[in-house]
Order: structure tokens, then C-alpha cells, then sequence
């Protein structure tokens, strides 16, 4: 018999002062990727003191390349190890996955902006700061604490609880990738990442379209018939940012219309000679299902809407360079209705919402048919940030929902 | 109708067609990159090449090391104007290399067109600037003085050059005439009376530097979008002031986006941006209308799009703005060079402006010299690239010329 809702409460409450000395030692550490692996071993060290099992798995096993849904983002793949903890029997029942990630964001180049040191993990009027203290580091923390504070009780599930702690998140989702593809999915899963504890069913995609202009360069004294390339490729900068013209919005009304973001324009190289080539990277956000929609829309734009002067903005020529595809599960479904009742009995008018940014859901539910929800403490606005924080209230909340979602979900 | 002087002149120039060629060839297979090199090898070669036509009386300026400026003097004995012949010794860098044909370094004749780094801008023109001189010394000259100049540092910051021989060495004469190229798509294309002063600026704007996903949940400002959109506003809208110049009939030129940096990637809103643009003035204007005019443009921008942080910066040093300069066209070395014009080429080209920079804003703008900015055969489009070429025989008409320049401005002896 499960324990009982008071019970797993006061659990997770008695590990909590645990739980933020694990999380400052590894906010300590610091994880860019591709140098995660201090910060797992350090993480393998109060796993194992706290007598849960550790399995620290190689990312690259020798297929991880040839995976579909690898991404190569150029960083090495050796010594990244993920790691592994699980508590539960292996084939008693249903299994959970709780998946979040270890690597973080650079913190050095605004370190000085902070109010606190980014590795410091000071905590201040209940909130912890440090790189990583939302996204993901306390994500990963949260997870370990609901199932350290079950085997705490002496629960054992009938189904597995496993915890991931994967590399690689932020710049390629190949730590995920890995553990999916050597086997460490379940029934469903759990993706941490910051929703502010409510329940997203699904996120959004990613489309990286890169476009190119071209003309022969010439010195710059000399006068042309042709536009200038970097303002042709203003004039579309121009145009994209104010959105897809005629777009329908036949999908789910939470994600929204796809969303156009102009990121990176580049071109010249010397102010005497005009510039010859321009690229411009665009990222479009779509909604899980649209994606034939949303290029086609843009095709479109391209050639006839987007502008009156379709002839002055039209690029050489543009390619995807990067897809991060989205993934949805059914928000009437029993996994989505189970965790957000989880949700409300623990915290007060949870949701059922969409996740904006792309995430590592996406391999669980696209290419390993296991149902992913997104959820834990924070709110997205934070990440990447100067002064991330964690809210330990929330935080300590979210592990309690998970306590209490392992024990209705894996029997 | 040529006088006996003006006709021994011109065949000398003739009989010394290949002393010229291969002089040429010389100064090409003499490597003086700029940025990256130095032009001293180059000074000695053309030094080597001057007493080896009997004009010794040379030095060679340095105001840095490797740094040459060779000076030549010719003194007919009898008082008279100064003429100053310039031309500069260092070329671009080679780059791209995989895209010459024949190696930029070796002067390599093919269809009647001698290719090779410099070969017209400018180490074609300044091998037949020695020659137009020497024959003009052969033949003697009733007045005046003729100093041959060929300089450093016209490709890089141009300090070096013209610049340290007037301002340090205080160099001086009552007209100069370099000899750049000046066609655009046929050589001698015309006698630019202007050079247009060079003025760069940097726009920047800053934005919302946050993760792109919730661009569309919270008000955000994309700093490259904004960027963008001030360069199109700019290109569509900024109204520059300056005085008619019926040489110049287009007006300055406006090369705004030169270069553009904005954002990081497509996972975050673009937090900054910044874009350079270079306008090439006409003679009147000033830094100062310059400023106004696009503050005036800036704020009509900041009224259309309220809430974007916006700024602009002139250059640091030389590029802020170079003075434009303009010499009359009474002035007695145009019509000594259109005179030349016309005898060598059957007719004086038209006058007209440079589109570029040249050391002129050191010899006109800086020391007051009534300044042709660039009367020289080649291709202004051929330069700064791969395959850069003159054709011979204008290189031989480019000698003749200044050899008649020569003897119209200072008289025949």
C-alpha cells in the first residue's frame, strides 16, 4: 500500500535540508557542456550516500551518431557520462521516467551582474541562487528528492521510478537521446523544466531557417544599380518579425500561431568594400502538428505576401540548419488528468498548459512512444538569466507532487 | 601639332616600351601588401631603376621602419612652380588567392594586358610616372621643379605616406597629380577634378536579450529586427545636405550596411546589433551637416519606433571624415594635363570626380595643393581583387602623358 498523502508530505519536508546542500554542492560545479562529468560524479557521491543506486552511462555507446534525432552540435561525446537512480522493482508495474538535465548555460560572461556569485547557490528570503538553480540542476534535485523521500518511507513501487540526469541538454538534447535509445525509457515520463508547477501536455518545435543573400561585391566608391544586400536582407528581417501573413491557427489555441524570431543577421566584412553575402538565421516556433503548415505558410510569405516588393527581399536561397521538433500528448488523457490532479491536491489551481520552448520531451514521445508531460518549479522568463533562483516553496512542492504521482502511477 | 621637344619625349617613351614593361614587372614580383608588408623593397627597386635612368638625385622617408617614402627632385635651375607626381608603392593583400589565374606576384602579359597585384593600382602607373619623367628630363625644362613622390601606406591607414611628407617633412609644391586610375569602364575616362572624403559611422541598437520561446508571451525588443529596420528607414529616408556640384551629379554615395553584427542564434532574442555604413562627401559639406542631418533621420526613427534604443558614433581617427577636396578647373596643371590628354589620346576626357578616397586629402585637404586626385590608366572596378590588370599600351600612353603634363606645365627648355 502506498503511503498515505500526510506521510509523504512530512517525507519530502525531512529532505529538504538535504536536498539544498546536494543542490548548492552541485550548483558548485560547474557544467558546460561538453564538462558536465565533475558535476554528475559529484551528484553520484550524495546519491550514493544517501543509499540510492547510481548508474553512470556512457552518451556515446557507440550508436549515438547514427540515433535518429541526433544532433551534432560539434562538442565531443566522451567523458559526458548521464546518470541513472531509480528506486522500485523493475517489472512489478507501470514505470516513470523523471528526466531532467545537468548541464546549464554560460554564467561567466555576466558574472559580475549577479547579485551572488552564479556557483554560489546562496540562499536568500527563500529563494536559492546559482547557475543551473532553475534550469536544470533543481529540476534534476526535485526529482531525486520525491524518490529519495519514498525510499525514505521504506516504499518500494510496484513499477520502477527512474531519475535522469542527463547531459547535453542545452545544446543538442543528446544526453536524453542517449538514455532513450539505451533502453532507460518507461510508461511515461516526467520532463523537468521550469512551468511554475503546472502540467504542460506538450511544447512547442524549433525550425532554424538560415537565408542567404549574395551580389558581387565592389568597392564601395563606386555607385550600383543593385540594392545593397544587407538592407534587401533588412527589408525581410523587417517583414518576418511582423509575423506570417494569412496564418489560420487550425491548432491548439494555448500554443499560439507560430512565432518568427530573427536571431542572428550577418554580413560584410569591410566597410570599403560593399557586402557580398548576408546570412540571417530565423527561428520559428511552431506547434506540435503544424509543421508542414507553417513551411508551406512561409513558402508562401517568401514569394507573395511578405512583401510589396517581393523582388527586393527575396534571398538566394535558405535551408533548415537546425529542427527541434515539437511533441504533444493528450491533455484528456490519463496520465495528463492523473498528474494534474497530483498537481492540485499538493498546490492550488494548477493547469493544464503548453510548454513553450523546445525541450527533451520530444525524444520520449516522437521516437520512444512514451507519454511525456513537462513540469517543476520556476517560470521560463528566468532561464538563462542574470540571478536564476529556485523558489524553495514551489520547489518543495513540486517534489511532492512527484512522490505523490509515483505512487498512484507506478503500480 | 607636337613641338620637336614634345615628339624626342615621346620617343623615348617608345624605344624604352619595354624598359617600362619589365620595370613594371619588377615593382609586381616586389611584394608590398598592405596591411601585412612593407614598402621598402619596393622603394629600392624603383630607387635602383631611377639612377639607372640617370635621375639620382633620390632619398628615401621613413617615417617608420620598412615604412618607405622614395623622393625624387628634378631642379630645372630657373624659378618656377613645383609639379608633384605621386603614386603609391604598397597594394591590397592578395586575398583571394584561389581566385587569380596568373600569380599575383609575377607580372604576367596576355592579350595585351599585363596582370598581376598592383599592376594597376598602382605599380603600372608608377613605373610610367618614371618614364614620363625621364623623358621630360631628357628633354629639358624651362622652370620650375618636378618632384616624384611614390609613397607608403595608400591601402592601410594612410599615415605614412603623403600625409608624414607634408605634415612632418613639410613637403611642398603648386600642384600634384596622382596617378590613379581613373576609368570606371574604360580606362581614361575622364580628369576627376574631386576626391570625395570618405565619412564612417556605427549605428548600434540594444535589445531584450532573453530566451526566444517566450518572445511572444512577454514585450520584448529584437535588437537585429530593429537594426534592420532603422538600415531600411535610413535607406529609404535619410536626406543628406550639401552644395550642388554639377561634377557630381549623383551626389554623395550612400553605402549604409557595409557591415551588419546583430544577435546570437535562434534561441534567443537578439540583445544587440550594430551595422556600419560609409557616405562619400562632396566638397562643402562638413562633419558638422553631416551629424545633423543623420541625428534628424535618427529621431525620426526613434518616432516611428518608440521604446527601441537607438545610437550612432562617427569612427574613431581618420575614417570620422576625411576632408573632400576639389581643385579648380582653371588651374593650370588641368589644362596642362588635358592638353596632354588630348594630344596623346585624341581627346581630353571629360572632367569629372573620383568615387574613392585617395591621398589627396593629404596633399590638397591637409598642405592646400590643388590636387588631380587620380589621372591613370586601369580599372578602378579591376582593382582590389583577383586577376587585377592594365593594358600595356595604356600604360605606354599613361607615360606619354605625364611626359607632356610634364613639359605643358613647367615649358620645354
Amino acid at each position: 500500500m502506498p503511503p498515505p498523502l500526510d506521510e509523504i508530505r512530512a517525507a519530502v519536508q525531512a529532505r529538504q535540508a538535504w536536498g539544498i546542500r546536494a543542490l548548492q554542492d552541485i550548483i558548485a560545479v560547474d557544467s558546460l557542456a561538453p564538462d558536465e562529468e565533475p558535476c554528475q560524479l559529484a551528484l553520484a557521491e550524495r546519491l550514493q550516500d544517501a543509499g540510492l543506486p547510481v548508474e553512470l552511462l556512457p552518451l556515446d555507446d557507440g550508436t549515438l551518431r547514427s540515433t535518429n534525432g541526433f544532433i551534432d552540435s560539434g562538442l565531443r561525446l566522451d567523458r559526458r557520462p548521464n546518470l541513472v537512480t531509480h528506486i522500485g522493482r523493475p517489472d512489478g508495474g507501470r514505470s516513470l521516467v523523471l528526466n531532467s538535465h545537468i548541464d546549464t548555460v554560460t554564467w561567466a560572461d555576466t558574472a559580475d551582474r549577479w547579485d551572488v556569485h552564479p556557483l554560489s547557490g546562496a540562499v536568500r528570503d527563500g529563494r536559492l541562487y546559482g547557475r543551473g538553480a532553475m534550469d536544470a540542476k533543481g529540476q534534476v534535485m526535485s526529482a531525486i528528492v520525491a524518490v529519495l523521500a519514498l525510499h525514505d518511507l521504506g516504499y518500494e513501487p510496484l513499477g520502477r521510478a527512474i531519475v535522469h540526469s542527463a547531459v547535453s541538454e542545452e545544446p543538442d538534447g543528446n544526453g536524453t537521446l542517449a538514455l532513450c535509445s539505451q533502453g532507460w525509457v518507461g510508461d511515461a515520463a516526467i520532463n523537468l523544466e521550469a512551468t511554475d508547477n503546472h502540467v504542460a501536455y506538450g511544447h512547442r518545435g524549433i525550425i532554424g531557417l538560415r537565408y542567404h543573400f549574395e551580389q558581387a561585391a565592389r568597392h564601395a566608391s563606386i555607385r550600383g544599380g543593385q540594392e545593397n544586400v544587407i538592407v534587401k536582407a533588412g527589408r525581410l528581417a523587417d517583414a518576418l518579425d511582423r509575423g506570417l501573413t494569412g496564418w489560420s491557427d487550425p491548432s491548439d489555441a494555448l500554443y499560439g500561431p507560430p512565432t518568427l524570431n530573427v536571431g542572428r543577421i550577418e554580413g560584410g566584412d569591410d566597410i570599403f568594400t560593399t557586402p557580398h553575402r548576408v546570412t540571417m538565421d530565423v527561428g520559428v516556433r511552431y506547434a506540435p502538428g503544424t509543421y508542414d503548415q507553417v513551411m508551406s505558410a512561409l513558402d508562401d510569405s517568401l514569394t507573395r505576401d511578405l512583401t510589396p516588393r517581393p523582388t527586393e527581399t527575396q534571398p538566394l536561397d535558405s535551408a533548415i540548419f537546425q529542427h527541434f521538433d515539437a511533441a504533444s500528448v493528450p491533455p484528456d488523457g490519463e496520465l495528463a488528468q492523473t498528474f494534474l490532479g497530483c498537481a492540485n491536491t499538493i498546490d492550488d489551481d494548477r493547469r493544464l498548459v503548453v510548454f513553450p520552448a523546445g525541450c527533451d520531451a520530444r525524444h520520449f514521445v516522437n521516437r520512444y512512444r512514451t507519454p511525456t508531460l513537462i513540469f517543476g518549479p520556476g517560470r521560463l522568463e528566468q532561464a538563462h538569466g542574470i540571478n536564476e533562483y529556485l523558489d524553495l516553496a514551489q520547489w518543495q512542492k513540486a517534489s511532492e507532487i512527484l512522490a505523490l504521482f509515483i505512487t498512484r502511477w507506478c503500480r | 601639332m607636337l613641338t620637336s621637344a614634345q615628339q624626342r619625349a615621346l620617343d623615348f617613351i617608345d624605344q624604352h616600351r619595354d624598359d617600362l614593361i619589365a620595370f613594371a614587372q619588377r615593382l609586381i614580383a616586389t611584394p608590398s601588401p598592405n596591411p601585412g608588408g612593407s614598402e621598402r623593397a619596393a622603394a629600392q627597386v624603383a630607387q635602383a631603376q631611377l639612377h639607372a635612368l640617370g635621375l639620382t638625385e633620390t632619398t628615401i622617408e621613413e617615417p617608420k621602419p620598412e615604412r618607405s617614402n622614395l623622393l625624387y627632385r628634378y631642379d630645372s635651375g630657373r624659378d618656377g612652380p613645383t609639379l608633384l607626381l605621386n603614386g603609391h608603392l604598397d597594394t591590397k593583400p592578395p586575398d583571394p588567392l584561389d581566385g587569380w589565374k596568373t600569380p599575383p606576384y609575377q607580372g604576367v602579359i596576355q592579350d595585351g594586358r599585363l596582370y598581376g597585384l598592383g599592376s594597376a593600382d598602382m605599380k603600372g602607373p608608377d613605373a610610367a610616372l618614371v618614364y614620363g619623367l625621364a623623358a621630360a628630363k631628357l628633354v629639358g625644362l624651362s622652370r620650375g621643379q618636378v618632384v616624384l613622390a611614390l609613397t607608403a601606406d595608400e591601402e592601410g591607414p594612410a599615415l605614412e605616406g603623403p600625409r608624414y611628407l607634408v605634415q612632418e617633412l613639410g613637403l611642398r609644391a603648386d600642384a600634384v597629380l596622382i596617378a590613379e586610375p581613373c576609368g570606371i569602364r574604360t580606362d581614361w575616362e575622364m580628369i576627376p577634378l574631386i576626391s570625395r572624403g570618405i565619412s564612417c559611422l556605427r549605428f548600434t541598437v540594444e535589445g531584450t536579450q532573453t530566451h526566444s520561446s517566450i518572445g511572444d508571451r512577454i514585450p520584448v525588443v529584437n535588437a537585429s529586427v530593429e537594426a534592420a529596420r532603422l538600415l531600411v528607414y535610413l535607406d529609404e529616408l535619410l536626406e543628406l545636405h550639401y552644395p550642388p556640384t554639377p561634377l557630381v551629379p549623383t551626389g554623395p554615395t550612400k553605402n549604409l550596411g557595409a557591415t551588419f553584427r546583430g544577435g546570437e542564434g535562434i534561441a534567443k532574442v537578439s540583445g544587440h546589433a550594430e551595422f556600419t555604413a560609409d557616405i562619400r562627401t562632396l566638397p562643402g559639406m562638413t562633419r558638422e551637416q553631416l551629424a545633423a542631418d543623420i541625428d534628424s533621420a535618427v529621431e525620426g526613427f526613434r518616432r516611428v519606433r518608440p521604446g527601441v534604443t537607438v545610437g550612432w558614433t562617427f569612427y574613431e581617427g581618420n575614417l570620422a571624415f576625411t576632408q573632400p577636396t576639389q581643385i579648380d578647373a582653371a588651374d593650370p596643371l588641368v589644362g596642362a594635363v588635358q592638353q596632354a590628354a588630348e594630344t596623346v589620346l585624341g581627346a581630353a576626357p571629360p572632367l569629372g570626380y573620383f568615387p574613392g578616397g585617395t591621398d589627396a586629402i593629404w596633399w590638397q585637404g591637409a598642405a592646400g595643393i590643388p590636387t588631380i586626385p587620380g589621372f591613370g590608366p586601369g580599372l578602378l572596378s579591376n582593382c582590389h581583387k583577383p586577376n587585377e590588370y592594365v593594358v600595356v599600351d595604356e600604360l605606354i600612353r599613361a607615360a606619354k602623358i605625364y611626359a607632356l603634363t610634364i613639359l605643358n606645365y613647367l615649358g620645354e627648355a
